[in-house]
This record gives structure tokens, C-alpha cells and sequence, in this order.
């Protein structure tokens, strides 16, 4: 007999239940959103249908955020019910996100002792996942954008994709100027179904989560969703690219692909193709130690110059993004996520820097900016000192100047993970939402750094990009 | 004075070609039977004689323009598709070739296509319809298609293009996932059969 989702229901654990623990558990599910990788596997699956599944996934959801309205008054409660299951129909209706509801379902199935921690972290995981294009959909889709078949278009263009892109596919073209190129292209409609979908969900949840504690909340989902949304417009990343293409020219060594903007819309990106290997395939040649260093060094290098010098993150620092070139040089991919950061945004991220280097009462002083604290939290000790061992551990590989810091050590990135676990945990993860762009890509390049072994003149760079950047 | 059929042949093209002008120029509404005598300079009685309403004409013009598309259809196969992907094929080159007549194909489908037209009603329809489901059967030869599964390609097509009629999505990139979908849907159905499964690349 089929397991019914009242079953699942009964078997959450009472935890569940208590208002703190569920927006404490929404507060860290935003946080790892953002920092979620996007797997670049190559994991087409076939669209199924999982409504069970996800069925049961709904039904845990709706008990699981129950608990945040526990407190509230009967009727009040029944409204936000009645929004939350509309949003998880929506939810459970998102076709590009089935590949993750109905892995979270099976998970629970499996699992029903789960408890929701591990369910959020499944969610954390969510990515857009577009049905595979065969090439007589695609030739009509790339007619109606480019205004030709790709036959007539490019020189050349193959019918089977080489990769999978998370909204769509890639394939290897050759333009008619004799250039290779890899083009990427959206499945037909796509975008504008998931930013459709966001928008009823937020119109949805937006009255659910106002109030309170829950601004901080909303301005951190905005913030995840608007993150989210910028993927999909492929004429943002592709100003994107060249930005990042000019402010690197000078770095030898370093390829962020050209874009071929004549034969690019909103949802085909026509590049340059970089032929070479992934990070993780090029690891497995073993290369030496020398060239490990001089990869790592040329990410650290290229990575804070965009940072420091065009106030640009790369927003996702993920070994499949990262590409070792035949002829030694290192390529980066991928700048869909890319987040250019306005004035008031810098200023957050200065402060960080600023405060470091000066005594007590000026790091007190730029955290309560930085982190949006109040009088009462400065005066908390132990949260000022949770933030002053995370800045510390920011800036650790970058003490030193004619030291090459060692990431082999698998200590320092569990530190900082853990580190990040106790804010989530403590509630301390109130902060501006530039903050969770900012320690993706920390993270995210260290983990890097950590997977190559390398040795990284670390702090030298920083000094010199610093400087560069004026700050 | 007897009208040789020579002649009348060329007044027949004469309006289907002045037709295709004006649907197009002015929009199938906007453009009246006496607009389209004027124009092939005839009188509007005898463009009774050749055409027994303007919806008859624009269905004519489909027919010729689903004609040509079958030839399209034949000069753009490569020999590597699947099942799905010839389908998809063979109705977009129709839909390519009817782009012109984009606005005005709704009323074509209300008349001559629509599924609770009786047979033998439009002779024109019936045509269209014949023909197109004689290259359906030939690609899925293999499946033998019964009359449920002919019927339930048929509906999807009629509903894919009433929808395209309509789409007023960015290039039409909805109708793409619309046609997509149908077509999935469809050929998942004859796996059903026990026949051969289809096979996705
Ligand atoms: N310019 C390029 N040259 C070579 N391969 C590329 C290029 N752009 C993308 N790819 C391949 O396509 C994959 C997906 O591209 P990516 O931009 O990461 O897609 P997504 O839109 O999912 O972020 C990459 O991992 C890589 O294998």
C-alpha cells in the first residue's frame, strides 16, 4: 500500500513545531540556497512525472512552516495555510525544478524519520533543470531568435549538445568568420515561466513572511530570488563576460570568453569556445605541485582583480566552471550569477576590510553597519565575537605576505564551514544580503584552492589587488 | 461568351494571388469580397463562382502553403531523427510556411478544420486533414496507428495550431514548448501500444 502523506505527517518530529526552530531552519535554507553549487552534471533525465512524490514533499513542507505561525491567531493561521499550500501546488507544478521535488519526495519516502534539517538541505540543492531540446526543436528556436536556421546562421553548428547548461544545452558551432564557438541555448519559453512562477510565489508568501523578525527574511529571500532570476537572462551574462573580459586583459594567462553578440539574444549566448579541461578532469592528470600553485594563483589573481577593481563577484565558484586550457591557460566560465555591486553595497564590503585593519572600536563600529546591527547586539559579546573569529578567518590566508598560504589542509575550510553552521545556528545570520554573494564566493574560491592542494601567495595578492582598487 | 478553361484557370490564380496580398497587407477581416474583385478585376459575382467564401479562399491559401511545406518537410529531413523529432519537423515546416497568415489561420481552423465539422462538409478541410495524416502514417508506419491514436494526434495538432494562431509570446517560443510537449506526449502514447519505444536523443 502506498504510503499516505498523513503517515509522514505524524512521524515529523515534534521539533519541528516550535516557532524558532522552523525560522531558524528557513533562516539557514535562504543562506544555503545561496551558496547552493550548481551542479554542471550532465544529468538529463527524462521528465517523469513524480506527483506522489512531490505530493509528499508539499505535505511536509506545509507542516514543517506551519510551525513559524503557531503562535499566531487560528484564523490568521488557516490564511497562511491556504497561501502556503497554493505556493507549493505552484511549487510542486515547477516542472524545470521536478529533477530536486521529487528527489526530496523519494528521500522522504526512504526516509520518514527525516528530520528537517536534512529536508532543507535537499532543498538547498534545488536547481533549474529545462528538458533536453532535440536538434528540430532547436533549429526552430535559434530561426525565430537569430532570424536563420543554424545552418544558414553558422558555418557550422552539430546537432547533439556537448554539454548540459542548467536552462538549456550547449553545442559546438563554428561562425562564418571560421571561429569555434560553444552556443548556448535557453529551452524555448523557459525564462519567462520561471520568472512567472517566482512572481506568484512571492505574491503568495510575501504576506505570510511580513512582519517582525521576518523583514530581514524577506530582504534575504529577495535577494536569493533575485540572484536566481539573473540566470536566466542570457544578454546580462553576456555584458557580464565582456566586463569581465576587459578588466582581465592584462592578466596574461587568465581566458574569460569573447561573445559573439551578433549571434547572442536573451536566450542564446554564442562564445568563443575554450577547449581544455574541467578543473576535476584536469586534477586527475596530477599535475605537479608548481602547476597547481600557478592555476590557483591565476584564480586568486584574476578573481580579486574583478572583485577589487570592477566590484564584480563571480558568483559561482564551482569546479565546473573552471577550465585548465590545452595550451596551460586558465579559463573561466559561467557568469550567469554574476553580482555587480552598487555604491551602498561597496561600502558595506569596504567597511569589512576597513574595520579588520583597524583597533576594537572601529570594527564594533563598521560591523554594526556592515551586518546591520543594533545598539543591543553590539553589546552582545558573544555574537561580537562570533563575527570578529569570521573576519579573522576571512582574512587568516592573507596575513602573511611572502608566505604562500597552504589550503591542502582540509582544517582551515571545515573551520570556516563550521563557523557558518554556528551563525545559522545562533541566529547571528542577520545581515546584510550583499553578505551571502560575498561568502559564496569565499568559499567557493577556497574550496577550489582546497580541491587543487594549492599553495597561494594569498596575501600578496590581496595586498596588490587591494591597492589596485583603491581601497 | 464561353470562358475557356485556360481562362478561368488564370483567374483562379489571379484571386488566390490577390488574396494572399490583401489577407496579408490588410488583415483577413479588414478585407471584403468586393475588395478582392476589385483588386483581380472580376466582378464580385464571379468570385462566387471560383470561391464560395472568403473563408474558402483563405483555407485554399493554407492547403497551398501546407503543399509546399510538405516539400520542405522532405528537403530538410537528414535521415538521423527519431519519431518525435520528424513529427515536430513536419509541422513546423508548415507552421513556417503559414507565418504569413498567421492571423488569420483561427478562422480557417473554425471552418474547415474544426473537429466538429462533418465530414464531406468541407471538401477542402477533408483534403487537408487526409493529407496531412497520409505523412503522419507514413513516419509512424512502424506503429500502425489505430483510429484512437489517429484521433489523438489530430486533436493535438488542431490544438497546437489554434494555439499558435494566438501565441503572442516573444518569437512564438511558447507554441515551440507547447508543440514539444504534445509531441512527447504523443509518441509516449504509442510506447503504450507494446510497440516499438521510442527512442529520445
Ligand atoms: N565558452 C565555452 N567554452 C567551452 N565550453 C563551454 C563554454 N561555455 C559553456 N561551456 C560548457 O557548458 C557547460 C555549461 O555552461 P554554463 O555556462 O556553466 O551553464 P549554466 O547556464 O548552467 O551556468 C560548461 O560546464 C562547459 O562544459
Amino acid at each position: 500500500m502506498e504510503p499516505r502523506i498523513a503517515d509522514y505527517i505524524t512521524a515529523l518530529p515534534e521539533e519541528a513545531n516550535r516557532p524558532e526552530s522552523a525560522q531558524t531552519e528557513l533562516a539557514k535554507l535562504l543562506e544555503e540556497l545561496a551558496m547552493r553549487p550548481i551542479p554542471t552534471g550532465r544529468v538529463h533525465r527524462a521528465w517523469s512525472l513524480g506527483t506522489l512524490s512531490a505530493k509528499i514533499a508539499a505535505g511536509w513542507m506545509t507542516t514543517f512552516v506551519r510551525g513559524a505561525f503557531a503562535s499566531e491567531k487560528e484564523r490568521e493561521r488557516e490564511q497562511s495555510e491556504a497561501r502556503l499550500r497554493a505556493a507549493l501546488t505552484i511549487f510542486g507544478r515547477m516542472g524545470y525544478l521536478r529533477g530536486a521535488v521529487m528527489k526530496v519526495g523519494q528521500l522522504i519516502s526512504n526516509y520518514p524519520n527525516l528530520v528537517p534539517r536534512e529536508l532543507t538541505e535537499m532543498l538547498a540543492n534545488l536547481h533549474f533543470e529545462a528538458p533536453p531540446m532535440h536538434y528540430a526543436l532547436l533549429a526552430e528556436h535559434v530561426r525565430h531568435e537569430l532570424g536563420g536556421d543554424p545552418d544558414d546562421v553558422f558555418q557550422s553548428f552539430e546537432t547533439h549538445a556537448f554539454a548540459a547548461a542548467s536552462l538549456g544545452q550547449v553545442h559546438r558551432a563554428r561562425s562564418k568568420s571560421g571561429d569555434e564557438l560553444a552556443v548556448k541555448i535557453q529551452y524555448p519559453g523557459i525564462g519567462r515561466t520561471i520568472q512567472a512562477d517566482f512572481r506568484n510565489m512571492s505574491l503568495l508568501l510575501g504576506p505570510m513572511l511580513l512582519g517582525g523578525d521576518r523583514d530581514n527574511l524577506i530582504e534575504q529571500y529577495s535577494y536569493v530570488r533575485d540572484m536566481m532570476l539573473l540566470e536566466l537572462d542570457y544578454q546580462s551574462e553576456a555584458r557580464f563576460l565582456e566586463r569581465a573580459r576587459t578588466a582581465l586583459a592584462d592578466i596574461d594567462d587568465v581566458v574569460v570568453p569573447r561573445v559573439y553578440t551578433d549571434l547572442s539574444t536573451g536566450c542564446v549566448l554564442s562564445m568563443e569556445r575554450l577547449e581544455g579541461l574541467h578543473l576535476a578532469e584536469w586534477l586527475d592528470t596530477d599535475p605537479s605541485q608548481e602547476e597547481r600553485n600557478r592555476i590557483a594563483d591565476l584564480l586568486f589573481r584574476s578573481t580579486s582583480r574583478l572583485f577589487f577593481s570592477e566590484r564584480l563577484c563571480w558568483g559561482d565558484p564551482h569546479p565546473g566552471n573552471v577550465m585548465v586550457l590545452n595550451d596551460g591557460r586558465l579559463g573561466l566560465l559561467d557568469f550567469g550569477s554574476c553580482r555587480a555591486f552598487d555604491d551602498h553595497e561597496w561600502r558595506i564590503i569596504t567597511l569589512g576590510v576597513y574595520g579588520y585593519r583597524g583597533g576594537d572600536e572601529e570594527f564594533n563600529e563598521s560591523m554594526r553597519v556592515a551586518c546591520d546591527l543594533s545598539d543591543k547586539q553590539v553589546a552582545d559579546t558573544g555574537r561580537m565575537k562570533y563575527i570578529k573569529d569570521y573576519v579573522s578567518w576571512y582574512w587568516e590566508p592573507m596575513d602573511k605576505l611572502d608566505e604562500a598560504f597552504d589550503f591542502t589542509d582540509p582544517a582551515y575550510i571545515q573551520r570556516g564551514m563550521e563557523l557558518f553552521g554556528e551563525g545559522s545556528r545562533k541566529r547571528y545570520t542577520r545581515s546584510h544580503p550583499v553578505n551571502l554573494y560575498n561568502a559564496r564566493f569565499l568559499y567557493g574560491i577556497r574550496a577550489l584552492a582546497h580541491m587543487m592542494r594549492a599553495q597561494v601567495f594569498v596575501g600578496r595578492i590581496y595586498e596588490e589587488e587591494l591597492k589596485r582598487g583603491g581601497i | 461568351m464561353k470562358v475557356s478553361r485556360e481562362a478561368k484557370r488564370a483567374t483562379r490564380k489571379r484571386i488566390v494571388k490577390v488574396a494572399q496580398k490583401l489577407f496579408v497587407e490588410r488583415g483577413f477581416d479588414a478585407t471584403t469580397t468586393r475588395d478582392l474583385a476589385t483588386s483581380a478585376d472580376i466582378a464580385k459575382g464571379t468570385l462566387f463562382n471560383y470561391f464560395e467564401s472568403k473563408e474558402a479562399l483563405a483555407a485554399t491559401l493554407v492547403a497551398d502553403a501546407l503543399e509546399l511545406a510538405r516539400e520542405d518537410f522532405r528537403g530538410r529531413l537528414r535521415g538521423e531523427e527519431d519519431l518525435q523529432q520528424q513529427l515536430f519537423l513536419h509541422i513546423s515546416a508548415g507552421f513556417r510556411r503559414l507565418e504569413p497568415y498567421r492571423t488569420f489561420v483561427g478562422a480557417v481552423l473554425e471552418t474547415a478544420l474544426s473537429p466538429f465539422a462533418k465530414n464531406g462538409v468541407s471538401s477542402l478541410g477533408d483534403e487537408l486533414r487526409i493529407d496531412h495524416l497520409e505523412v503522419v502514417r507514413e513516419l509512424t508506419a512502424e506503429q500502425s496507428l489505430d483510429v484512437v491514436r489517429l484521433h489523438l494526434y489530430w486533436s493535438l495538432y488542431l490544438g497546437v495550431a489554434a494555439f499558435w494562431a494566438a501565441d503572442e509570446s516573444p518569437n512564438q517560443e511558447d507554441t515551440l514548448a507547447v508543440l514539444d510537449e504534445s509531441l512527447r506526449v504523443f509518441v509516449l502514447s504509442l510506447s503504450d501500444q507494446g510497440g516499438n519505444s521510442p527512442s529520445r536523443s
